[in-house]
């Protein structure tokens, strides 16, 4: 079989999965925005157009690292056909594992359901010694770590703005008085993520103290922005009934910059999910081995944002647009400070090059929240499904996978 | 608020301002009576009214379904004085309204006072969605579209958000699934609930002490009513109060506090069919101002604790703490002082009570023992209502 078949089906997979994460990722990724009325839908879609194909070809690089060459011991599958089937097997069964996911409407995850099924993939290659179980464990350990901190960073997060800000003497006051300085934080995390250690792939390699030094720039820019935004209005008078408006109206402008932060962290670490195996397919077709090229190229990260936008343009629109019906009891407040802890901790898991479910770890961050006593309800149902989900997903795209890479090989090798 | 609809349990009361009640706020409350169905009771009305409807405004709305032709523009002076759950101004500036409301809004519309018939038709769009939105809130969240109506609770939809189109993506579970109802404002919907027949018992008294056993039996049959759908709202909220939920309060606080406030109503219930056991219950004259004084420091203190109640949506804001903590505390403490105040007014009454005995009669004199002592229990559940909310407080 020519190993051109192999790039093309990892193509046509690669690109299912990447329009699959914008189509369901990108709700839950946004639709605490929507849901607290930061962002129209509208404005939400586009943000996270951007944002997402931002982060997907600027930071994008590392899991996509992990997920390509972290999970397959590529000492032991070294034939670059039987990696490439390997490759093609994983990402068929994890495709096929989502389409039955969403027509049943079941919370799974893609990064669970991809390195599930590259793992089943290479013990039915190469034995148990296919798989590199020590960089398997890393990632199984992230993923219960991941909900933790984010729910650590966003009680913090909550206990500070609540207790500086909106159970201050004068709340209007503070809000007004540390908008600006929030939006600093906001643009100092994220600029300095898209440059320490970033934007390799257009040779800007910065090193840490340039990126603080850059970030630090960025962060007073933004501030002094806001600063002239906000502080140029006058307070006004304070409304009966309502002298919480003004001060969750500053949130709401904040709720947008993290909103375009957690699409960005999602780009960063979800491309991977679809793009990696794809990657992997395409550099062992050029190089004619398993071993080649180190770094992941940025068209193909390139391919995998375009997927995700595509896919988030196609039907994301319409799941978010039942999102926009419904109503949360989120305001913005908590809005922001779970997407900034979730973000911020998905992000340091790209950068890590440890490929993390998004969704769980802003579960992992309301619940944060609402540990705070932030929030009317949480209905922890919803954690139970997500959890059995999660449980399920493991061994269903295992076994799949496992079988699909033994067909392939029967026929194809 | 007696005559109204308003604050009855599913139905909320909406006011629209513009400055000349001509062309937005017209089509703000047709899109709302259009939206809302008999959950909503929508008023609009103008800080400078022009005397005539926007011909381009009837037009739209004639195109989305709606006859504005008899509509006539109102001033502000003419709406009807009531406790409004809403209100939306659309951008009038300092000519703002200053009408009581639990909800105070400005939409900023632009004025489409322009012949432009493409702009007043972006208007009514942009007048649908918020309003929509609004009404959503207003009726917690309840699905705004369609003219399906009920005044139940909402049903949640848990993962299940099938609409038209494609159902199979849209029944996606997302993160919005994780959050629940809030049972703050369903507790404070319960509290106006269960103030309506309270706010009945003072009427009672008046007609039950003044002999007119039309007019008692009457208001009798109403609170007899009014229980009925309070208990109905209770219902609901323990049945849409699932185990799973996380709350930021204990969730036997919080069910403790609903039968605290069911208790009014029951008092009420109590109150009434006592007074009206023994056919020719009388009591002199110069002791009816005692009685009366005792109903009304009553219910003073369940006015108390409805503010205590209406507060929760601060509480929840501050994730009770703070200094919104620290006001309610106060308010509680008042609710508490009232309390004292209705107990050592019901000792002194009584006392003037048993100094009548002969004159009253045994059985007279126990019944209105009875009475007094049950008014006076209207009070001990409004400060165990603030004793329940400062136990959410002090967690």
């Amino acid at each position: 079989m020519p190993p051109l078949f192999f790039v093309a089906i990892g193509l046509v997979f690669g690109l299912y999965l990447a329009m699959n994460i914008g189509a369901n990722d990108v709700a839950n990724a946004m639709g605490t925005s929507v849901g607290s009325r930061a962002l129209t839908m509208r404005q939400a879609i586009l943000a996270a157009a951007v944002f997402e194909f931002l982060g997907a070809v600027l930071v994008g690089g590392s899991v996509t690292k992990t997920v390509k060459k972290g999970v397959i011991d590529v000492e032991t599958l070294s034939d670059p056909t039987m990696f490439m089937i390997v490759m093609c097997a994983a990402l068929l069964a994890a495709a096929l594992w989502l389409q039955l996911a969403t027509w049943r409407g079941w919370p799974v995850s893609t990064t669970h359901a991809i390195i599930g099924a590259l793992a089943g993939g290479g013990v039915a290659a190469s034995g148990l010694a296919g798989v590199s179980w020590g960089k398997l464990a890393q990632i199984g350990t992230s993923w219960v770590l991941s909900p933790l901190i984010g729910a650590a960073i966003g009680f913090t997060m909550f206990r500070i703005l609540s207790s500086r800000i909106i159970n201050a003497r004068y709340p209007r006051v503070m809000a007004r008085r540390a908008t600006p300085f929030l939006v600093a934080l906001v643009v100092f995390v994220l600029v300095l993520s898209m440059l320490y250690k970033g934007l390799k792939n257009l040779h800007l390699d910065f090193s840490l103290i340039r990126a603080l030094e850059l970030a630090a720039l960025g962060a007073a820019v933004g501030g002094l922005l806001a600063a002239f935004l906000v502080w140029r209005r006058p307070l006004g008078r304070v409304r009966l009934n309502d002298r919480f408006g003004y001060v969750e109206n500053q949130f709401g402008w904040l709720q947008v910059m993290t909103a375009c932060y957690v699409a960005f962290a999602h780009g960063s670490n979800d491309v991977a999910n679809a793009i990696g195996p794809l990657s992997g397919v395409l550099s062992a077709w050029r190089s004619g081995a398993v071993r080649g090229e180190v770094e992941v190229q940025e068209w193909v990260l390139a391919i995998g944002g375009a997927g995700i936008v595509i896919g988030l343009m196609l039907w994301g629109y319409r799941v978010m647009e039942t999102i926009g019906r419904r109503l949360t009891e989120l305001t913005p407040s908590r809005g922001f400070s779970a997407e900034f802890a979730a973000a911020t901790t998905v992000l340091v898991c790209s950068k890590m090059g440890l490929p993390i479910s998004t969704t769980h770890t802003l579960v992992g961050s309301v619940i944060g929240v609402g540990l705070a006593r932030g929030i009317a309800a949480l209905d922890m149902r919803v954690v139970r499904d997500i959890f059995a989900a999660w449980v399920v997903t493991l061994p269903v795209a295992f076994l799949l996978s496992a079988v699909l890479t033994r067909v392939m090989l029967l026929f194809f090798l | 608020m007696a005559g109204s609809a308003c604050g009855r349990s599913g139905i909320r009361c909406v006011l629209f301002v513009c400055i000349e009640n001509s062309c937005r706020s017209q089509m703000a409350e047709a899109l709302a009576r259009m939206i809302g169905g008999d959950r909503i009771e929508a008023f609009s009305a103008g800080s400078r009214p022009s005397g005539r409807v926007n011909p381009r405004a009837i037009e739209v709305m004639a195109e989305a379904g709606c006859d504005l032709s008899a509509h006539r523009s109102k001033s502000l002076a003419g709406i009807p004085p009531r406790r409004y759950d809403a209100v939306i101004s659309m951008g009038c500036g300092d000519a703002c309204p200053a009408v009581p409301a639990r909800i105070r809004e400005d939409w900023d519309i632009p004025d489409p006072a322009t012949t432009d018939i493409g702009e007043v038709r972006a208007v009514r769009d942009l007048l649908r969605a918020k309003v929509e939105s609004l009404l959503a809130r207003l009726l917690d969240g309840q699905e705004a579209g369609g003219g399906e109506t009920s005044t139940a609770w909402p049903p949640m939809m848990h993962g299940r958000m099938v609409r038209s189109g494609d159902a199979g993506r849209e029944k996606m579970r997302t993160i919005l699934d994780l959050f629940g109802q809030s049972p703050f404002r369903a507790l404070q919907r319960h509290m106006d609930t269960v103030l309506e027949p309270v706010d009945q018992v003072r009427p009672f008294f008046e007609a039950f002490l003044a002999g007119d056993a039309e007019k008692a039996r009457t208001i009798r049959k109403r609170i007899l009513k009014l229980e009925h759908e309070a208990d109905l709202v209770k219902n609901e909220i323990r049945d849409h109060l699932p185990k799973s939920y996380f709350l930021p309060v204990d969730r036997r606080d919080l069910l403790a506090l609903l039968h605290q406030q069911d208790r009014l109503a029951d008092l009420c219930e109590d109150i009434v069919i006592v007074a009206t056991l023994k056919a020719d219950l009388t009591l002199p004259r110069d002791l009816h101002p005692a009685i009366l004084e005792e109903v009304d420091l009553s219910l003073e203190a369940c006015v108390l604790a409805r503010e205590v109640i209406e507060r929760l949506d601060e509480l929840l804001e501050t994730s009770f703490g703070g200094e919104e903590a620290a006001r309610v505390i106060e308010l509680i403490d008042r609710v508490s002082a009232k309390e004292h105040e209705v107990d050592k007014h019901a000792y002194t009454t009584a006392r003037q009570l048993f100094v009548r005995e002969q004159e009253l009669g045994a059985v007279d004199l126990g019944l209105w023992q009875k009475l007094l002592q049950l008014v006076g229990r209207l009070a001990n559940a409004a400060e165990s209502i603030g004793d329940h909310v400062r136990l959410m407080l002090s967690r």
